[in-house]
């Protein structure tokens, strides 16, 4: 953060031209494409997982680390990344000195940025909540360093790490596609990958091709679903607490693969072992070091250069917001009102499907997990792949492109609340269950006595998750390339673009993101956290 | 008199400035099933940790073998109330694991581990999860593990409260007959609990607390012949001068 603070400002303010022509969009280069693609996920994802391991570990272990990391992500939760994909292009191209792997870095970076904080929570939340009596057994037995994070640490991490990273990698496509798109509508410089060969496609209006690479991705996304993720859940399942047995519902479909081919089975178990052991050593060195004493002068060190770099930078901040307002600046009010009606919109028509849909799925336990798999993969799929085509069928029907801005959002925020939802409708107990069926009524009683007061503080929950994502669609529903122009709508998305890519204008590059981010911490503390407070403790039903 | 294997000098705990112990003293002499009996709050649970080492003493003095402790006292074992089961390990990794924290090679530590859980009566149950075992069967997995540690004094706090009446009894007896076992080599053990039916059944000496702040009563020696028989008249007398002493 503060090093994109320092490079962000030092440097002059510049304009990121537009692309040239220079992807190959032959078919054949689908693989290799998905390749790319899929090597920017694997980063990500790799960086993800030692963030969320070492700073969950570190607000576990010490109060400092928890006071200052908690209230961190809880800000970067809810900040809108991508408003910071420009400024982080930036600083990864002069990091590089103009280097195309400024870009690569870039991406990586913004994909890790969107799935780094679930994961880092996860973590924390596994680590405080193993259960006293163990942490004390495994220190009677003389249980420490490696031993302790393969058996008891990283254990007690699996299935809430898992899980948290399933959805991580689901939101990681979403943006990796956004930056890919990005990058090819709008710079020098590009991303080989899906997402640009469909944005490109589209961009030229080869709709063939756009298919073909719409259909890898999609291909793609649900393969490593059905052999990786799936499989990965199943089996983290024997890392929880409930010591009863439980009968497992759903057998993934690799597993029944795998008990036919006993070679494969071996090998990736014994991947697996390696794995967990490979990380359960780096996490013992890593903790190891980390109480050295010498690392509290180090680390007040790097902490006393990062406080200046971001206090130099804040004051630069300050010194361009009161810099005498460009003409543009008065249309941030407006903007950001347009903007807020959309997402309104579009919290709206969320609500308006996934309520009923998650109060028909609460009625029976069997059917969340028929329906929830298939949820699942849909969810996973990037909606942002499909924008440029939602645009260029609107521009076809003749449609406002209000609609598409509205629907574009909508596809940042529904899931969120689709699966918090769905999580309170599994949770709901049977015996409540029972009653409503005793009762009678119909299904709008059911809904307004039993499921929504069930569900109110997932539903908060979901909300504010999903005003955040909403805000991420926001950045780039605005303002769309399609057919060798660019279209917008009055709003915040737009002013960034315009700001970034047309004019190069520092000053209102940092006046549209502080107002966004002050607007939607705003929102969040006058609304979201007010009403969840209120609804966790008039709704809950362990009372 | 033979040297005590543990032993504390007025030992006092403090959390926060609330008094939890005040002025404890007693021996845990070789041999011997020592229990600690007294109400919720009294602190027995505490002082049973400080005899493991895991919380330090705020005041006075805690020897082990002789040796001020400080630090975990690697003398002891511990069994849990909630067994402490590593849900994700077999019941043989589970038994192992003291000998997996201390780099024993793995088929040394499964074969160790599977001896023991033999001894408990667990044979074939070695490969099975927690949660495929019923409670008295975990309760033998996680004694089996507090074993593998070959420690002189066995620390079970509240180690039969989690299970049904019978499961219970027969674990009761199967501990006592353990610490004669020429199999075993720990022979002594401190007991947690908060039936004194249960500390007259089963122990040699008792130490009777009160709460508010913690502190001893009366060391109470149970003088009835074994084996005893659980109820039997012989151990009412030493049951209504328990109760006496703590209400």
């Amino acid at each position: 953060m503060a090093l994109i603070v320092l490079v962000v400002f030092l440097d002059e303010p510049h304009v990121l031209p537009r692309a040239g022509d220079v992807l190959n969009l032959s078919p054949s280069m689908l693989p290799l494409y998905a390749a790319y693609s899929l090597l920017r996920m694997l980063a990500a994802y790799a960086l993800s997982l030692g963030f969320a391991l070492g700073a969950g570990y570190w607000a576990s272990a010490t109060p400092l680390g928890r006071r200052l990391i908690l209230p961190a992500l809880d800000v970067l939760q809810s900040v809108p990344i991508l408003g910071f994909f420009p400024a982080a292009v930036f600083f990864f191209i002069r990091l590089f000195h103009g280097a195309a792997i400024g870009v690569e870095a870039a991406a990586v970076f913004l994909i890790f940025t969107s799935q780094a904080w679930n994961m880092a929570f996860s973590v924390y939340e596994s680590l405080t909540t193993i259960p006293d009596d163990l942490r004390t057994a495994a220190r009677v037995s003389g249980v420490e360093g490696v031993v302790l994070w393969r058996r008891l640490l990283l254990p007690a991490c699996a299935s809430r790490l898992v899980y948290n990273s399933m959805l991580s990698w689901a939101g990681g496509w979403y943006f990796l596609i956004a930056s890919e798109i990005i990058a090819v509508g709008k710079s020098t410089w590009m991303l080989p990958g899906l997402g640009s060969y469909v944005g490109r496609s589209i961009a030229l209006g080869r709709f063939g091709l756009a298919a073909a690479g719409l259909l890898s991705l999609v291909g793609l996304i649900a393969m490593l679903h059905v052999l990786v993720w799936s499989p990965l859940e199943a089996w983290s399942g024997r890392f929880r607490y409930e010591t009863s047995a439980s009968s497992e519902t759903t057998v993934p479909f690799a597993r029944t693969l795998l008990r036919r081919a006993p070679l494969a089975r071996r090998t990736l178990t014994q991947i697996g072992r390696w794995t967990g052991a490979g990380l359960a050593r780096l996490a013992a060195v890593a903790s190891h070091v980390l109480s050295g004493s010498w690392v509290l002068p180090l680390g007040a060190l790097v902490a006393a250069v990062a406080l200046s770099v971001l206090v130099y930078g804040a004051v630069h901040t300050i010194e361009v917001l009161i810099r005498p307002l460009p003409a543009e600046a008065a249309a941030i009010p407006s903007a950001l009102f347009f903007s807020f009606l959309r997402l309104l919109a579009a919290y709206a028509i969320s609500l308006a499907w996934t309520v009923p849909v998650a109060c028909w799925i609460s009625l029976s336990v069997r059917r969340a997990a028929r329906v929830m798999p298939v949820v699942q993969v849909l969810a996973s799929v990037p909606a942002t792949a499909f924008f440029p085509i939602l645009v260029l069928a609107v521009l076809r029907l003749g449609l406002d492109l209000n609609v598409s801005a509205v629907a574009l959002v909508l596809t940042g925020m529904q899931w969120y609340l689709l699966f918090n939802l769905v999580a309170a409708a599994q949770a709901m107990p049977e015996d409540l269950r029972e009653l409503a069926r005793a009762t009678g009524g119909g299904g709008l009683f059911y809904l307004r006595r039993f499921f929504l007061p069930a569900a109110l503080p997932s539903l908060v929950t979901g909300s504010l998750t999903a005003w955040g994502g909403g805000w991420n669609a926001l950045i780039l529903a605005e303002s769309v390339t399609a057919e060798g122009r660019t279209w917008s709508v009055r709003g915040i998305g737009t002013l960034l673009d315009q700001a970034t890519y047309v004019r190069g204008d520092l000053q209102m590059i940092t006046l549209v993101i502080v107002c966004m981010v002050t607007a939607v911490l705003l929102l969040n503390r006058t609304v979201w956290r007010p009403l969840y407070a209120w609804a966790s403790v008039r709704y809950r039903l362990d009372a | 008199m033979p040297e005590p294997l543990i032993s504390l000098v007025g030992v006092g705990k403090r959390y926060d400035g609330a008094e939890v112990l005040r002025e404890v003293s007693f021996d845990v002499r070789p041999g011997e099933m020592l229990a600690l009996v007294g109400p919720s709050g009294c602190g027995k649970s505490t002082l049973l940790r400080i005899m493991a080492g895991l919380i330090p003493a705020s005041s006075g003095e805690v020897r082990s073998n002789g040796r001020l402790l400080s630090g975990l006292n690697p003398d002891t074992a511990m069994v849990f109330q909630s067994f402490a089961l590593l849900p994700w390990l077999k019941a043989a990794e589970n038994v192992a694991l003291p000998l997996e924290a201390h780099g024993v090679p793995a088929p040394e530590r499964l074969r160790k581990a599977e001896h023991l859980l033999d001894l408990m009566g667990l044979r074939g149950h070695a490969r099975a999860y927690p949660r495929e075992l019923s409670g008295g069967m975990r309760q033998r997995v996680g004694i089996a593990r507090a074993l593998c540690q070959e420690p002189r004094v066995l620390l079970l706090d509240e180690p039969f409260s989690a299970l049904d009446a019978l499961t219970a009894q027969t674990l009761r007896d199967q501990v006592i007959d353990l610490l004669q076992d020429p199999a075993v080599a720990t022979r002594t053990a401190v007991l947690v609990t908060h039936s004194v039916e249960e500390a007259v059944y089963m122990a040699d000496r008792v130490v009777a607390f009160q709460a508010n702040p913690g502190r001893v009563v009366e060391v109470v020696p149970i003088d009835a012949p074994r084996p005893r028989r659980w109820g039997s008249p012989a151990l009412v007398p030493f049951v209504d001068r328990l109760y006496g002493l703590m209400t």
